[in-house]
């Protein structure tokens, strides 16, 4: 309970509640190994005349590059172009594609017991050296291209060379703030795998979610239309099959609690497969649960009415048979009218019971849940928009607790539910006690 | 003449009683229908598909033959027997404490019970998300709780408040005369418990058993959330929140039906103990 009021104030999430162990070791593993290669100076050394001995090839490889280029552009025909310049450009890529393996062994972090699978030259920069070999490789016969394809390739090659020798000459000239970057992004990424205090920023963005108000505004609403469908169905009901006109009551009262007796499970395959708009009844009513979200508002108020009806036609049943019969006889006698009779007389019987199901199933609908989960998982998914905040995507549809379960169970902002929860707590305790009031009164 | 009307006045009222009660009970009457049908692959849209496709019960033998359902069926059985055990080892011996002694936190922890059992359901939903971010953070601790085990011990803390205090206000009925005569016969506690007051309690057993029973089977939100195969949540998955339950309405509607059987026969068995226990339970 505390933890998850918690976490209410965190920032925890899909990636940072339940971290990959592996992914922090190797975070923290390559951290260790930026700062040994840093700090040990035989090891910087070593490493920068590495660097020297690559960036010559490289530079030799810019320099065969420009070379063609320039001849290129000058107008010569890729025939002219003596054959010695790409072989050149060959040699010089070739020694390139012997000492990159060695420098990125020795820039190795598990190899200086760090095992980690982040490499400190960055993965698109060995993809790039990859690229330029096997470019270079398919320059070594240029009779096979056209001139304008060649220009290209020779373009695109000496790109990638002059960006890879600005990459190197940073990481030599400049070795140590390079291992600082490297350092710094992966303290980054591995303060992101922590759960960080962050205040109240859940509550401040959950009053600026379009989607809040809109659950809200449509789980009030729910209420109200529910409760007094609710109400009006079962109340009826209840007085009609009291009443001595309907020959076997018994029987028919046993059909009626079917609801009661069905599991909600059972009930809520039942309705979606009546209700699909191309199922019996969404085809008969013309209702579409999944384009329409009034459709489906619909059809999860007959759907909850279809389920509490029972309880509410029950507890009035109850107080209708606990009217002593010698009451209505003498409104007979009085001469009441059916109507004044049933004013005067059976009302103020049944209206303690009667409210305290219409509070306790007002109770139901407020955490209404299941019931718009079950039919078309609160959707159809659309613009969800609050005045004066704007709009955003979402389920138009989803009530309170769905909008949380969402949360979790879609977003996995598990930082941000809490505090959805946290408010929908206070709604409910709210309701509680003007529960507990209202049953104190009525004592 | 006045007789005449009124007769007419009855046989009116009591056909649109029975076609109310008829179309309220009508969606029962679609799900066998469709669970019967002869092609598994449609939905129901008039009365004519069930000429022309005719009545079969392959549905329910093809379901009973899916592995998946074998296994979900029984981890659910498992999981009922044990929330009934649990639960009647839980809430028993509370609610009898509650009832007969006074202790330090008594009434606050009634109060507290009242208000979570006449919060609803919400409350629960918003607690087992909770208890479900713990587990993860606990699993990033290496401490691997998401198994089908724990939902004996997450429903039988669902029964406890709205139980205890049904079953106090049943211990309260039992005079507690009853026990003290047996301590003066000479009996020690053991034999009080066993002896006089659990055979006197037989009522308060067979609602915690029921209620138990049917409330671990019948649920699949919780199983849902942490990702447990259990029965509720097998047709869920498959009939509610994905697809293949339209892909094929006839088995799932059988599937649904099997699940359901049990759950029906308790409830009518229970009826009366239903009825008595909301009484009491009110009472309080």
């Amino acid at each position: 309970m505390l933890f998850s009021i918690g976490v209410a104030f965190t920032n925890a999430d899909q990636k940072n509640i339940l971290p990959n162990p592996q992914e922090i070791t190797d975070l923290e593993n390559s951290i260790k190994c930026a700062l040994f290669i840093r700090d040990n100076p035989e090891y910087k050394s070593k490493a920068i005349s590495l660097l020297a001995s690559l960036l010559k090839p490289l530079n030799d490889t810019l320099m065969y590059f420009k070379k063609i280029k320039n001849k290129l552009e000058a107008g010569v025909e890729p025939s002219n172009i003596p054959q010695y310049y790409f072989d050149d450009l060959y040699r010089s890529a070739r020694t390139l594609s012997r000492i990159v393996p060695e420098v990125s062994r020795s820039l190795n972090c598990t190899a200086l017991g760090y095992p980690t699978s982040r490499g400190l030259i960055p993965s698109r920069i060995l993809e790039k050296i990859d690229s330029l070999i096997t470019l270079v490789g398919m320059l070594t016969n240029p009779g096979a291209f056209s001139r304008e394809q060649l220009y290209n390739y020779t373009l695109t090659g000496h790109n990638i060379t002059s960006s890879l020798v600005d990459y190197f000459m940073r990481l030599k000239v400049d070795y140590e703030g390079y291992m600082n970057d490297v350092v710094k992004s992966a303290q980054r990424e591995l303060e992101s795998l922590q759960i960080r205090f962050i205040g109240l920023d859940n509550f401040v963005r959950l009053f600026n979610d379009p989607r809040f108000y809109n659950a809200l505004y449509k789980t009030l609403l729910f209420v109200v239309t529910s409760v007094a469908l609710k109400m009006g169905v079962g109340v009826i009901l209840a007085i009609f099959y009291s009443s001595d006109l309907v020959i076997g009551r018994k029987a028919l009262r046993a059909l009626l609690i079917i609801p009661w007796a069905m599991p909600f499970l059972l009930s809520a395959v039942t309705w979606k497969f009546l209700f699909q708009a191309n199922g019996q009844l969404g085809r008969l009513f013309g209702l579409n649960m999944n384009t329409d979200q009034w459709d489906a508002f619909l059809v999860y108020n007959l759907f909850e009415t279809w389920l509490a009806y029972p309880f509410v036609m029950t507890i009035t049943q109850g107080a209708l048979r606990g009217i002593p019969k010698d009451v209505i006889e003498a409104s007979y006698i009085d001469g009441a009218s059916v109507f004044t009779r049933f004013r005067k007389v059976v009302l103020p019987m049944i209206k303690k019971p009667v409210s305290l199901a219409a509070v306790l199933t007002t109770g139901a609908s407020l955490q209404a849940f299941l019931v718009p989960l079950v039919l078309n998982g609160a959707g159809p998914i659309g613009d969800v928009c609050a005045p004066g905040i704007g709009c955003r995507a979402g389920y138009m549809n989803e009530m309170l607790i769905v909008f949380g379960y969402y949360r979790i169970t879609i977003d996995r902002e598990y930082g941000y539910a809490a505090s959805i929860y946290l408010i929908v707590l206070a709604i409910i305790l709210a309701y509680v006690a003007i529960y507990f009031k209202f049953l104190k009164k009525s004592r | 003449m006045v007789r005449a009307s009124i007769v007419i006045l009855k046989i009116c009222a009591s056909i649109l009683g029975v076609f109310i009660a008829i179309a309220l009970a009508y969606p029962l009457v679609y799900i066998v229908a469709q669970a019967l049908i002869g092609k598994p692959t449609i939905l129901i849209t008039e009365l004519n598909d069930l000429v022309e496709y005719g009545l079969t019960i392959d549905n329910f033998i093809k379901t009973v033959q899916d592995p998946e359902f074998h296994e979900s069926l029984i981890n659910t059985f498992v999981v009922a027997s044990i929330t009934v055990i649990l639960a009647i080892l839980v809430i028993i011996p509370s609610a009898y404490a509650f009832s007969r002694f006074d202790f330090i936190g008594k009434d606050t922890i009634l109060y507290y019970y009242l208000i979570v059992s006449q919060a609803g359901s919400g409350l629960g939903i918003i607690s087992v998300l909770a208890l479900y971010i713990f587990f993860l953070r606990m699993a990033a601790y290496g401490v691997g709780l998401i198994r089908i085990e724990i939902l004996p011990f997450i429903y039988v803390s669902g029964l406890i408040p709205f139980q205890t205090w049904l079953v106090k206000s049943y211990f309260d009925q039992l005079p507690k005369e009853l026990d003290e005569a047996s301590f003066i016969d000479g009996a020690n506690w053991f034999t009080t418990i066993f002896r006089v007051i659990f055979p006197a309690s037989k009522a308060a057993f067979i609602i915690i058993v029921l209620f138990a029973f049917m409330s671990a089977w019948g649920e699949f939100i919780i199983a849902n959330i942490m990702g447990l195969k259990t029965l509720g949540r097998y047709i869920y998955v498959k009939a509610v929140a994905g697809p293949a339950g339209l892909m094929r309405p006839g088995e799932f509607a059988a599937a649904a039906i099997l699940f359901a059987i049990p759950m029906i026969v308790l409830f009518a068995v229970s009826q009366k103990y239903i009825g008595e226990a909301y009484r009491l339970g009110m009472k309080g």
